[in-house]
Formats: structure tokens, sequence, C-alpha cells
């Protein structure tokens, strides 16, 4: 072996043996080999579920379709058998494991650092990383998330009463509706907002008749985030013949006479930038935070008055572009 | 007053409508001698065919009617199992009901593409502006049905021949045989009545109240109506009542909210007020024949 060959291949050995010291490397770069992945919902068929959970279904076609991820997905996960679930993937050699909902941060902080081969990515609200190297999280900021929606409502409502609507009472669902109260406010100073919950995200009837209590109080623009359950929201609002505000992705034709707009967020690309760190071997433990300026109005379809509308998208926008100062303050929800 | 909002009322009536049909179906099940603890999945496919039914056909009356259909397809199963085989009626009940769950959210998952995601509205068959249809409007119908069906089950069983035999076939299946009762028939006829209740109270549920399916939708309502039987003590006035009660628990639940406090508390309601009403039942005495599994 020639001085020039065997430096080759210390050279070659030496970057085997630092990959492997770094103890972490989910896949390298350009392997032939797909991604295994698994894709873990708290929600029952998450295709179907208009909201978050569709939109992050339609971020795992992409993995499927578009990179060619081999991707089992866990539908109705409940939240005590997550950690075991994950761990599961991970003895069974998933490159990576998926959890869909900030509610599942408790098993991504215990199961992280015992699997350190395996990437553990968040798709969801989180604001602190577990102590590990392979956590990944694509999160929001689901306060500015709820200003937009509390602005777009308290503009929109008629009888200066809005309702925020949640499935379980999760941190990231609380912020969420903080944000809707403090953004109600800065856009109408007299707007009076109302919150309640339905206590989990699957509960249809639950969710309905707790939609139909806001509407009885008052409420004209119901704000939803309930997951699995939207569909109870949205029959209470169509049935009481007010308006609702969808949550993540446009939820118009589920009801065209009682969805006003929803506040979209692009839950795909998530998934995308996730697929593009894995192939580029960019995996290194962060968050990578999307802000209000990637949320979106979906399209209202005239229901407003023109004025009406223009004030609305023309508040939104200057919040966006951060002309707009809107005080962070967490509520005491209930 | 809380019990006297009318849109507190109406929100009751909305709860405890698929719980008196279900119980109703019980009630006639175990007054045959047949414990019916499949009635939580035979809810659920009557729910799930209701919502197709309705989704499909544009109609949520003509859900309703596959809610039945439904019902009954799991009435017959049942009897299938219970008398003509016979098992262990707890434990087909309980392999029933996880069955139930399986078949109906991989049929929902098939047909998602071609049923709507949700169902049209289901008002009085009457046409509008009229006097009647102005009187109608401020009742529930599927309630007026609930209560109306309720009244005709009190009267069959304990005003008719055929109620008298499905009795005795509950109460002694030897005494009613020697009688000339046919006790398997009588069982199997009204185990086909109890699905079919079953089903209409799923589809009471789906295409009558929420308008949409999700995966177990009915969430324990079948137990809570068979809880409903025992605190009625097998009486269709008393199995009434407890709906209605457990329904004021599920409203009181939602509106309590309101009053501050941790949701998770108030979301309990409904279940300890089960729990409450079994245990005041304990000492009932349901028909004997109910449970027992010689042929």
């Amino acid at each position: 072996m020639t001085n020039c060959n065997r430096r080759a291949f210390l050279a070659a050995g030496g970057g085997v043996a630092l990959m492997l010291s770094a103890g972490f490397h989910v896949r390298p770069a350009f392997s032939a080999k797909p991604v295994k992945a698994a894709v873990i919902f708290s929600v029952a068929n998450p295709g179907n579920a208009a909201g978050w959970d569709e939109g992050s279904y339609r971020g795992v076609r992409k993995l499927i379709d578009e990179h060619g991820w081999d991707v089992t997905v866990a539908e109705a996960v409940p939240f005590p058998r997550l950690a075991d679930t994950a761990a599961n993937y991970a003895e069974s050699g998933y490159d990576v494991v998926i959890f869909t909902s900030s509610g599942h941060i408790g098993a991504w902080n215990e199961v992280s650092p015992k699997y350190p081969k395996t990437l553990f990515a968040m798709m969801s609200v989180v604001n602190a990383l577990p102590k590990a190297a392979n956590a990944l999280a694509f999160s929001i900021d689901i306060y500015g998330y709820g200003v937009m929606g509390g602005m777009a409502a308290a503009l929109a409502s008629k009888s200066g009463t809005i309702a925020a609507v949640g499935g379980a009472p999760v941190p990231g669902l609380i912020t969420w509706m903080s944000g809707i109260i403090e953004g109600a406010k800065s856009a109408r100073s007299d707007i009076e907002v109302l919150t309640a919950f339905s206590g989990d995200w699957s509960n249809v009837p639950r969710a309905r008749e707790v939609t139909a209590m806001q509407i009885e109080r008052g409420a004209d623009i119901i704000v939803m985030n309930a997951g699995g359950s939207t569909r109870g929201v949205l029959d209470a609002v169509e049935t009481a013949g007010v308006q609702c505000i969808g949550y993540a992705t446009d939820v118009y034709a589920e009801s065209e006479k009682s969805v006003l707009t929803s506040v979209l967020m692009n839950i795909p690309s998530w998934y995308e930038a996730l697929a593009l760190a894995v192939d580029e071997g960019r995996t290194e433990a962060r968050i990578e935070n999307y802000g209000p300026d990637t949320f979106t109005l979906a399209d209202m379809h005239g229901k407003l008055d023109g004025a009406v509308e223009t004030t609305l998208r023309d508040t939104i926008g200057r919040y966006q572009r951060g002309e707009l100062t809107v005080a962070v303050v967490a509520h005491d929800v209930k | 007053m809380l019990l006297l909002d009318p849109e507190f009322l109406f929100g009751l009536l909305r709860i405890a409508t698929p719980l008196m049909f279900v119980a109703m179906g019980v009630l006639i099940a175990e007054r045959s001698g047949v414990l019916f603890i499949g009635v939580e999945g035979a809810m659920l496919v009557g729910a799930f065919a209701g919502f197709l039914g309705a989704g499909l056909l544009g109609s949520a009356w003509l859900g309703l009617v596959c809610g039945v259909l439904a019902g009954v397809l799991c009435g017959a199963a049942m009897a299938l199992l219970t008398v003509s085989i016979p098992a262990n009626q707890v434990v087909v009940g309980l392999a029933f009901n996880i069955v139930c769950a399986g078949i109906t959210s991989f049929a929902f998952r098939l047909t998602a593409s071609v049923a709507p995601s949700r169902t049209p509205l289901l008002e009085w068959p009457v046409a509008e502006g009229t006097t009647l249809a102005r009187w109608l409007g401020h009742l529930p119908p599927l309630t007026v049905l609930a209560l109306a069906l309720s009244a005709a089950t009190a009267w069959m069983l304990f005003r008719t021949a055929p109620g008298l035999m499905l009795r005795s076939a509950g109460h002694n299946r030897h005494a009613a045989a020697s009688a000339g009762v046919n006790v398997g028939a009588v069982r199997s006829v009204a185990l086909l009545a109890a699905g079919a209740f079953a089903g209409l109270g799923g589809a009471a549920l789906t295409a009558g109240w929420i308008r949409s399916f999700s995966d177990d939708v009915t969430m324990g309502r079948g137990f809570i109506a068979l809880a409903a039987v025992y605190f009625g003590r097998w009486y269709p006035g008393w199995t009434i009542a407890a709906c209605v009660i457990f329904g004021i628990g599920e409203a009181m639940a939602f509106r309590a909210q309101s009053f501050g406090g941790n949701p998770h508390l108030y979301l309990m309601i409904p279940y300890l007020l089960t729990l409450a009403g079994v245990a005041l039942a304990g000492r009932a005495q349901g028909p004997q024949e109910a449970g027992r599994t010689e042929p």
C-alpha cells in the first residue's frame, strides 16, 4: 500500500470513527435505503380529522410520495402509551419517530435520550428540547397564531362576543387561547372573549355541546381547535347560524355555510424541512420555529362586508409585518 | 335557574335521546333473559350505518332506517351466538363490542372517499311554513319518537300476551317452556328488537345529533344505557328517568365549566352518576334468567 493510499485509508477510517463517536447519525446523505419512519397521532383517522392532524397527515403523505420514505402511522395512541409506542419503534430499528402534538412532549423528553440511534422529531409547539442530541422540533409561535385568530374573530363579530373552543387543555392550547384574548382586545377593546375546552380531541358530541353553550352565551364567532371533534363544533355553529374560524387547514369545504375563514399553517412544509434535514444529514438538536409571517388567512368567500374584510386583513398584515405589537400575557383560561 | 333554561333542557334532551333508544333495547333483551353486554357494539354499528346511510341517501330519516337495519343484523348475530349456540353471554358481549369497534373503524376508512363528512339536518317531515311545522318546530323529533317507543315498549311488555311470554322467558325459562313458550324463539325475536333499538340509538347519535362519525363515537354510551336499565330496575318508565338524569349530568358538565376550576372535574359528572346509579341499583332483582348460558 502506498503512503498516499494508506493516508486515504486512515482518513476514511478516522471519518467513520468520528461518526461513530458522535453517537448518532440517522442516515448518511444519498443512502439508497429509504428512511424508515413512524408517525404517532393521538387522534383516530388523522387524514380525515379536519385541522392540525389533517395538516400533519398531508405532511406524512409528502414524506411517502415525494421523498420515498417508508412510513408507519400509529393512530389514536393514548397519552399514557406514547412513550412505550415510540420506544417500540426505536427498538425495531426505525430511523425517525415523529410526534405530532404538544401533548406528546413528555414522551419525547422521556424516550429521546434512551435511543440515541433514532431521530425523534416533534411537529408541534415546544419551547425546549429534551436532553438528547437526537431530538429535533418544528414548532410554531402558537401565541402569535392565536393573536391572528383573535383579531379576525373580534373584527368580524357583530355581537361583540367571541369564543375560543379547544380540545384537551394542553399547554400549547392554553397559550393559543391567551393569544386569542390579547389579539382580540388589541383589535377591538370592547370585545368579550369566552373560552372553553371539550376535554379531549375525539368526543364529537361533547365538542358540539360545549360550542353550543358558548353560542348561547352570546358568541357569534367561534375560533376552534378541537382536533378530531372539529365536526361537533361545526355542527353547533351551523345549527345556530353563526360563523367559525378554522384551525391549521382550510375547513371551508366541511361547512360552507358556517366557516368564515381559517388561519392556515403550512404544516406539510415542516415535514418537507425534516426530509431535507435528514437527507442532508443536518439532524443536530434544534428547534425550527415558524412565526406569524408563515400563517395566512384563507379566503372569506365574500362573507364579510368589503370594508370590514379590508380592515381585518390590514390589521393582521400589520401584525405579521411587526408593525403592530400585541402584549404577551399568559391567561389562566378555563 | 339552570334547570329551567330552555337551552339547557334542549341540551339534556339531545344527550338523553340516544340513551333512551338504546336503554329500551337493553331492557327488552334482559327481560327475555339475555344479558346485552354487546349493546355498545350494536350502537356503534348503528351509528356508522346511520351516518353512512344519511350521507349517501341525503336524508337523516333514511339514515335512521339504515341504523335500525344494521342494529337488527347485530341482534341476529347476538341471537345466533347466545341463543342458538349458546355461548357465554358476558364473553360474547365483550368480544362483540371489540369486533364492532374494529369493523366500524375499518369501514369508516373504506368509505371516507365516497361518503360526505357531514349528514343532512334532521327535521320534522312536514312542509315548512305550515301551522303544524311551526308547532312541531320546537320539539326535537327523535325525543318524541324515543318517548313514544318507550311507551309502546312498556305497553307491549306489561299489557300484551307477547310481552308476558317475553318476561316469562326471562323469569323462568323452564316454567315458560312448560307453558308452551318457545323460549329460544322469544329470545331471538327480543334480540332482533333490542338490536334495532340499539342501532336506532346509534343512528340518533350520528344522523340525528352530531351529523358526523368518528372512531368509537359512542364513547361508552351503550354502557351508560345499560346502567340506566339497572338504575331503572328493568322498568321502562324508571329507565327513561335514569336516561334523563344522565343527560342532566352531561349537560351540567358542559355548563359547569363556566363556573371556573378544573374542567376535567366537571366532565366526570355523568360517569359518577352512572357509578352511583349502578351502586344504588345493587340490590335490585333483575330477570332471573339473564346471563345463564345453559341451552
